[in-house]
């Protein structure tokens, strides 16, 4: 209740800026609400973007008088919504972008990584025989090549 | 070879340490020997005598032991042994022993013991005869050698057209093993060619007594009869008795002749005796021993037994039919009612008792009658299984046997049954001669119960002959005396192409395990039997300690014929890189001809270790990395899905820090703007 007469007060000061937020963010609200994943990724990744085109308009509100015919003005052209739903859908594009690509490494990765092993595995056939892997059956085909 | 007739081959001469050339062209047949054949021999340097070179064939094993002695033998009435040899004798390219000696200049007295010559006068017999061969026994007797083959027909004169008589060899054979059985005592008749052993110098003065005779008749006195008659009318009779019969000898020769053929060895002549009737001492003729007769006989196969002697030979000849006899107690009872004889009696009861508890080798009866033929007749020779040596002939009996590819079966029975001990037991005294033959018969028994390589006969055979050659089937050819002989006719063995697979059988082990004393014998068990890397390796083991010992110090072919045995023992080494340099370097070492670099190659337990602990490291390394790269595999098959949360984050991760760079630059701007 404390908090709640305290919240009061600031949004009615705040009240330009709340309405450029609320609105701003709503990609965020939905990629929250999209998103199953308990980690809730996909809001971190959109609404850190987001985040960024609204404090865009949020600074220039606060510069210019944060009042709600400013509020209503900005959100009346349309460059503020492109900025602030294009950051949010920049944030989508990685969402999307960066797994695969993540994927792509991790396997050029594990590959690299598995012909170095396996060539580490030759080496020790060499050096020691076929007999050091342990299969007698796999020994006697190395012998015969 | 030298110029060769058309259709005839000739041989070069060949050298006996370059002083002595033997000429395998001239052979002397009226000069073989029980060893070999004659040749003529030039002498480089010893100019002055005629020679001529016995030539052993390996037949029959020749007297090493006694060589070195008889050497240094120099006597007008004894042939003499100017040197002994080892050559390689072309002819059919073998090894050969080849024994130097005088050559008479004249013929043998008799050529046979068949043939008939004029009788020698009583003074030319002790002039020619009796004198020189008693002082020539006195010199072989002062060296500790006993002649064995004093006989008519080993008699030379020495001259040709002269007198004087020489007494030929007796080195090129085992002791006695060609002496008639007239020639020889009644006991050493009794034992078979090969297993009378070396004898006493009453054994030379009794074939002393008997050549006698046969000169002083001119002829064989028993040559109607066989030797199994001569033999048993010895025994029956006694010596003199039977050999002189009617002749007629003078009293004045009697005495001696009596004395020489006396059965009894104390009461034979010694030389003493002999030198003193021959200075002019005169004595009564002793009375020939009678020995005890039974008061009733003792039939057995058909004939009557008066006296234990003949009845042993008897029993000896048919065990089967003896044995049931003996149990039944019938031989006890004519012991002690028709002999009265109770102290034979309990001899024999004794042999009877400790048969049945004497090993298991053989049968039960043929151990029964051997040792019931020894209480019989203690000083006659070791009989069982037709087998008959005296305690002292076994050894020369095995060579014998072994030799002429015999089974040796039957005398390694006589060992494991412990004939020879029963044998010093049942001896009426006790002399200290036995004390070493039964300490030594006692180590050939557990030697003989010793089955593997290194063990049994063939060991025994070496330990009871120590001069005998190795009479291995590998080293055919050959003359192998020493460990240092033996490592270089196997090297010389190595080059060729019908080798054995391996240079040690069974009887190069015992040679080297009866020769090599400091040799460890647990080695030898390894040697058959065992895996063929621990095979080869006790192989290696042995013949590189007989290297380092005895020499020879470079062994090239038999290095590069066990480098190619030991090709298991690098295999044991893991790391192909150290089995590599491992054969490099034995390969190396068989150049060099050094047995005990490539034994050390392959037994070195350092490096064994070190090789076995990388071994399982590696093994331990590459099970971990099968690990890994299984996860490695798993990882890319569950890409999709790790990529998915892991590229989310990475997203969310980028987007905050590219958020917050961006809401710097813009307050940045911002308030510069301001």
């Amino acid at each position: 209740m404390p908090v709640l007469l305290l919240l009061l007060p600031a949004c009615i000061v705040f009240m330009p800026t709340m309405l450029l937020v609320v609105v701003g963010m709503i990609p965020t609200a939905v990629a929250y609400i999209v998103d199953r994943d308990p980690e809730k990724t996909a809001p971190i990744t959109v609404g850190s973007l987001n985040f960024v085109g609204v404090m865009i308009y949020a600074i220039d509100l606060w510069q210019h008088g944060n009042t709600m015919a400013n509020a209503t003005k900005a959100l009346g052209k349309p460059v503020p919504w492109l900025v602030m739903y294009g950051a949010a859908a920049i944030g989508w594009a990685l969402y999307y972008g960066i797994p695969p690509a993540v994927g792509a490494w991790m396997a050029m990765r594990a590959e690299r990584r598995i012909t170095k092993e396996v060539e580490r595995q030759r080496e020790l056939r060499e050096e020691w025989g076929p007999e050091v892997a342990g299969d007698p059956e796999a020994d006697k085909e190395d012998e015969e090549h | 070879m030298a110029n060769a007739a058309p259709g005839e081959v000739q041989y070069e001469p060949i050298s006996l340490a370059g002083k002595y050339d033997i000429l395998p062209d001239m052979p002397l047949p009226a000069l073989n020997g029980p060893g070999g054949p004659a040749y003529a021999v030039r002498g480089i340097r010893e100019r002055r005598m005629e020679l001529f070179a016995l030539v052993c064939n390996a037949g029959v094993p020749p007297r090493m032991e006694i060589l070195s002695a008889m050497r240094g033998v120099e006597h007008p009435a004894m042939m003499r042994l100017l040197d002994f040899g080892v050559v390689d004798w072309t002819p059919d390219g073998s090894r050969r022993l080849v024994l130097i000696l005088e050559k008479p200049g004249g013929k043998q007295l008799m050529p046979s013991l068949a043939d008939t010559r004029d009788p020698m006068p009583e003074d030319q017999l002790t002039r020619l005869v009796l004198l020189p061969l008693c002082s020539a026994l006195k010199e072989t007797s002062s060296r500790g050698i006993v002649h064995g083959d004093v006989r008519p027909t080993n008699l030379f004169i020495r001259e040709n057209g002269g007198n004087a008589l020489m007494l030929g060899e007796c080195v090129s054979g085992l002791p006695s093993y060609t002496q008639p059985i007239m020639i020889l005592t009644i006991e050493r008749a009794m034992a078979q060619p090969g297993g009378r052993g070396s004898g006493t110098v009453a054994d030379d003065l009794y074939a002393l007594g008997v050549t006698a005779l046969i000169l002083l008749l001119g002829r064989n006195p028993v040559k109607q009869l066989d030797d199994d008659q001569v033999l048993q009318a010895k025994v029956d009779r006694g010596s003199y008795p039977a050999l002189a019969g009617s002749s007629r000898v003078s009293i004045s020769l009697m005495e001696p002749l009596r004395g020489l053929l006396s059965d009894d060895p104390k009461q034979r002549w010694t030389l003493n005796d002999l030198d003193l009737w021959l200075s002019g001492r005169r004595l009564s003729p002793k009375q020939p021993q009678v020995p005890r007769k039974a008061a009733r006989p003792f039939e057995f196969g058909g004939t009557d037994h008066w006296h234990c002697r003949a009845l042993a030979r008897a029993f000896a000849r048919n065990p089967s039919a003896a044995a049931p006899m003996i149990d039944a107690g019938e031989l006890d009872r004519w012991l002690r009612r028709s002999l009265g004889d109770d102290a034979r009696a309990e001899v024999v009861g004794n042999a009877i008792t400790t048969a049945a508890a004497a090993g298991r080798a053989g049968s039960h009866e043929e151990r029964l009658v051997g040792r019931v033929g020894m209480a019989l007749d203690p000083a006659a020779p070791i009989r069982y299984k037709q087998k008959s040596v005296m305690v002292d002939g076994l050894g020369g009996a095995l060579a014998d046997a072994m030799i002429r590819g015999e089974s040796p079966q039957a005398l390694a029975e006589i060992i494991a049954a412990q004939l020879p001990m029963f044998w010093v037991n049942v001896q009426p005294e006790f002399r200290p001669e036995h004390v070493p033959i039964v300490q030594s018969y006692d180590a050939q028994r557990s030697i003989l119960e010793r089955p593997g390589s290194g063990f049994g006969i063939e060991r025994v055979l070496y330990e009871l002959n120590p001069m005998l050659p190795c009479i291995s089937q590998m080293l055919r050819g050959q003359f192998v005396m020493t460990p240092h002989d033996l490592l270089q006719a196997l090297d010389q063995v190595a080059t060729h192409s019908d080798r054995s697979r391996e240079p040690l059988d069974r009887h190069i082990a015992a040679f080297l395990a009866a020769r090599c004393r400091k040799l460890d014998e647990r080695l030898l068990g390894l040697t058959a039997g065992a895996e063929p890397v621990r095979r080869v390796s006790a192989i290696l083991h042995i013949l590189s300690d007989a290297q380092r010992r005895y020499g020879p110090a470079e062994l090239p072919h038999l290095c590069a014929w066990m480098v190619e045995l030991i090709e298991p023992a690098f295999e044991r080494f893991h790391n192909r890189t150290q089995r590599s340099r491992l054969k490099a370097e034995a390969e190396k070492a068989a150049h060099d001809g050094d047995l005990t670099v490539i034994m050390r190659l392959i037994d070195d337990p350092k490096a064994i270790r070190k090789d076995e602990s990388g071994f399982a490291t590696a093994q331990i390394t590459y099970q971990k990395i099968n690990v890994e790269v299984e996860q490695l595999h798993r990882e890319v098959a569950g890409r999709a899905e790790m990529s998915e949360t892991l590229g989310r984050q990475v997203a969310a991760v980028m987007s905050s820090v590219l958020a917050t760079a961006l809401l710097v630059v813009i307050v940045l701007l911002t308030l510069t703007r301001a």
